[in-house]
């Protein structure tokens, strides 16, 4: 199976330099729609589904491969390695700002720069590491995703599992957003928040930026922080958007602080 | 109907101010900017609290929040609106609130959205519905696994006897993989064993809603059969007709020849305690019809009592050394003189039975007793298999730090298939020229003697041509007189 298929890959752009855009947990690629029109001229954009999400082949999904980040690292190099893709930039949110870095340390040829939306390398408050939540809050989001799919399930499990010979089921599909398998869901949220990445910090030597919302409750600002500090080639923004998407709540913002950035050639400090 | 407006519009504000759910407006960055009374009541909170000053997402529970900010947002960023999110809102010095949660993007007609309006529904009993269900998915998981691993056949079948459902143990114990069987009849490869109810009656049962519990025979997907002890659960509906039955089989082979072993022995038992007692009754009549003292038919009694004695010393023993009470009495024995001391108590002579032993005393470490009934019991053997006047030969031989006492005889043999299982307990030959008196527990004895002993019992034998078995014991020869219990 080709990683191109595996991960649904998208290509569109008429650019040279590869940008790749990568979606964390709870969406799918579609979460990049009102950045994208931004780079199509300028770059070769390739977006993806981390397999689970998205339309994404479910039948690749593999329980132990995908219990921890580096499965998705991983993923993320094969989809490189068949593109050829060498010296681009990675733009990744939430959870796939670690696995980008992951994958960057990996293979450093892969990428230049790296841009971080509301990275967080440890979730889990942890003696003087403040990670903002407790082992218990990422339980009871577990139980509260349980409720969720258990409710809106007809809106959120995929169609085309077990259907693959009605190809019209995915024409439905085409409509709708952020479909995950509520098994696949739960495990992703779970190596989401449970994961730390913390020692992996400083074995990254890419030119990096660190894109943080003001009131981010999920990254807040002084993880945003940490992650400078330990990133030894990092710029650090503090957008004027809240929450924890500014690329779905303030896009012009954030398509700004992307081309200050690739533009820029030295490290411009907190802005 | 003449009713003011203004009365109409009163009515409509006092129905969003107290309606049974709660309403929220936010700016698209999640800030508060209206809130009804419904929900001000619900957290606790007053307006001040939450106008310009909270978002939507902080009067929620943390893992609201999380949920919210990852899959929620998005999803209405991209799609205009969710409809029934669960979440839990925070609540003042109360437990969280379990709500449901519609949310829309209000676009006006320049097309930019600006407000997002979520209506909240309090989800208390369906929150504790759903805890339940997930609750039971979870068991159902488990049993699931429990069937999946059991090593009994679990089965189910509609009332009609297709089959539904059909385990590993199932695909194990019948042959056929899941596949193969579900959707066909069960009755296809299971029948009732003759003397039990047939189908009929075993389904008037069930539709009784009655469990049976019986012995079946199955036909394998090779073409061998297979007993089991099958149990059938009904499962009726709420008018008690038949839904499903489950049905689970484990397969009896091993307890039925433990039955048919004990049956047989229960008819040898009784046919050897009987004829002792029909000629001690023969021979009492006799001297009672004649009205006088008569020494063949006293000395008949005696020796008729002493095989009784010795057939019941055999199964106390037999019962002693299955409940393990067998005591040994340890002494320093000579091999030689307990295998002459049998020979004499059958009152065989030399040119019979020959004792081959090496000069001077074997000594060893046994119970004498004990160890004497083991000679004695394979010379009877040798006796009983072997034609009138031929020859028996019983070797006593060091070997290393053993000591090896072998009994050889020219009889029928033992065929090669039953030579596994003579020193089984109820074992005998079967087959055979004519019938040999006997319980089938000598050979059964003597083995659990020689292995109280620390020794062993080995067969050889040829069918036709004769068999010799041999006992070897370890010599400990500066062993003191002890007992052991075993």
């Amino acid at each position: 199976m080709s990683a191109l298929t595996r991960n649904n890959v998208t290509l569109v752009g008429n650019g040279d330099t590869p940008i790749m855009f990568a979606h964390g947990y709870g969406c799918d690629q579609n979460v990049w729609r009102l950045i994208i029109p931004a780079f199509v001229d300028t770059h070769r954009v390739v977006l993806f589904d981390h397999v689970g999400a998205g339309r994404s082949d479910l039948l690749a999904y593999d329980r132990a491969k995908y219990s921890s980040l580096r499965g998705y690292a991983q993923d993320i190099l094969e989809i490189c390695d068949q593109l050829d893709l060498k010296h681009g930039i990675f733009v990744g949110h939430s959870v796939s700002a670690m696995i980008g870095l992951l994958a960057a340390i990996q293979e450093p040829e892969r990428f230049d720069h790296l841009v971080l939306i509301g990275p967080s390398p440890c979730y889990i408050n942890d003696g003087d590491y403040f990670g903002g939540f407790s082992r218990e809050d990422i339980d009871d989001l577990l139980e509260l995703q349980d409720s969720n799919y258990l409710g809106w399930a007809s809106s959120l499990a995929p169609v085309m599992m077990g259907n693959p010979d009605r190809p019209e089921l995915a024409e439905n599909l085409r409509n709708s957003f952020c479909r995950t398998d509520p098994d696949i869901g739960k495990q992703f949220a779970a190596v989401t928040f449970l994961s730390d990445n913390r020692a992996d910090l400083p074995k990254a030597r890419v030119r990096s930026l660190i894109l943080q919302c003001h009131a981010d409750t999920v990254a807040p600002l002084a993880v945003g922080e940490y992650v400078h500090r330990h990133l030894s080639d990092s710029d650090m923004v503090v957008l004027d958007a809240t929450g924890h998407c500014p690329h779905l709540s303030a896009p012009e913002e954030t398509i700004e602080a992307i081309k200050v950035f690739l533009g820029s050639q030295k490290s411009c400090g907190i802005r | 109907m003449n009713v003011s407006n203004d009365l109409l519009q009163a009515s409509l504000e006092d129905l969003y101010e107290q309606g049974p759910c709660g309403y929220v407006f936010t700016g698209l960055d999640g800030m508060i900017l209206r809130v009804n009374d419904t929900l001000l009541n619900w957290i606790g909170a007053v307006r001040e609290d939450l106008i310009a000053v909270r978002r939507f997402q902080d009067i929620l529970t943390v893992p609201g929040k999380l949920f919210y900010e990852n899959q929620i947002f998005p999803l209405l960023r991209l799609q205009g609106s969710v409809q029934g999110a669960a979440f839990d809102l925070a609540r003042r010095g109360r437990e969280p609130l379990p709500v449901l949660v519609n949310s829309q993007q209000r676009t006006p007609d320049d097309g930019r959205p600006v407000l997002i309006a979520h209506a909240i529904f309090d989800a208390t009993d369906r929150r504790a519905y759903e805890q339940e269900l997930i609750r039971s998915r979870r068991s159902s998981e488990q049993l699931a696994a429990m069937v999946k691993m059991s090593s009994d056949a679990i089965v189910s079948m509609s009332d009609e006897g297709v089959v539904t459902t059909w385990n590993a143990a199932a695909e194990r114990l019948f042959g056929y993989p899941a596949h193969e069987i579900i959707g066909k009849d069960l009755r296809q490869i299971l029948a009732p064993v003759k003397e039990h109810a047939p189908w009929q009656g075993i389904w008037a049962e069930l539709r009784s809603a009655h469990a049976v519990q019986l012995e079946m025979v199955g036909s394998c997907m090779d073409g061998r059969t297979v007993e089991v002890s099958a149990g059938f659960t009904p499962h009726p509906d709420l008018l008690g007709n038949l839904n499903a039955v489950s049905v689970i089989m484990r397969d009896i082979a091993e307890r039925r020849a433990v039955e048919r072993l004990q049956h047989e022995f229960l008819a040898v038992t009784t046919h050897e305690l009987r004829t002792p007692l029909t000629g001690i009754r023969a021979n009492a009549q006799l001297m009672q019809r004649r009205a006088a003292y008569n020494e063949r038919a006293v000395a008949a009694i005696i020796a008729q009592a002493d095989t009784l004695q010795r057939l019941t010393d055999d199964l106390l023993l037999a019962s002693r050394i299955q409940a393990d009470h067998l005591t040994l009495v340890l002494g320093q024995t000579d091999l030689a003189a307990v295998a002459r001391a049998a020979v004499e108590s059958l009152g065989a002579d030399e040119s019979v039975i020959r004792v081959e032993a090496p000069e001077g005393a074997l000594m060893v470490s046994a119970d004498q007793q004990r160890l004497g009934q083991v000679v004695t019991n394979l010379l009877t053997n040798a006796i009983k298999y072997s034609p009138e006047g031929s020859k028996i030969t019983v070797r006593i031989a060091p070997h290393m730090q053993e000591a090896r006492i072998s009994v050889a005889d020219h009889g029928v043999g033992i065929p090669p298939d039953a030579l596994p299982h003579v020193f089984e307990r109820f074992y005998r030959v079967a087959g055979g020229t004519g019938r040999v008196p006997g319980l089938g527990l000598g050979l059964y004895i003597s083995r659990r003697i020689v292995e109280a002993h620390g020794g062993r019992i080995d067969v050889e034998s040829a069918p036709g041509y004769g068999s010799t078995f041999t006992v070897t014991l370890p010599m400990q020869p500066n062993l003191t007189e002890r007992a052991v219990t075993v």
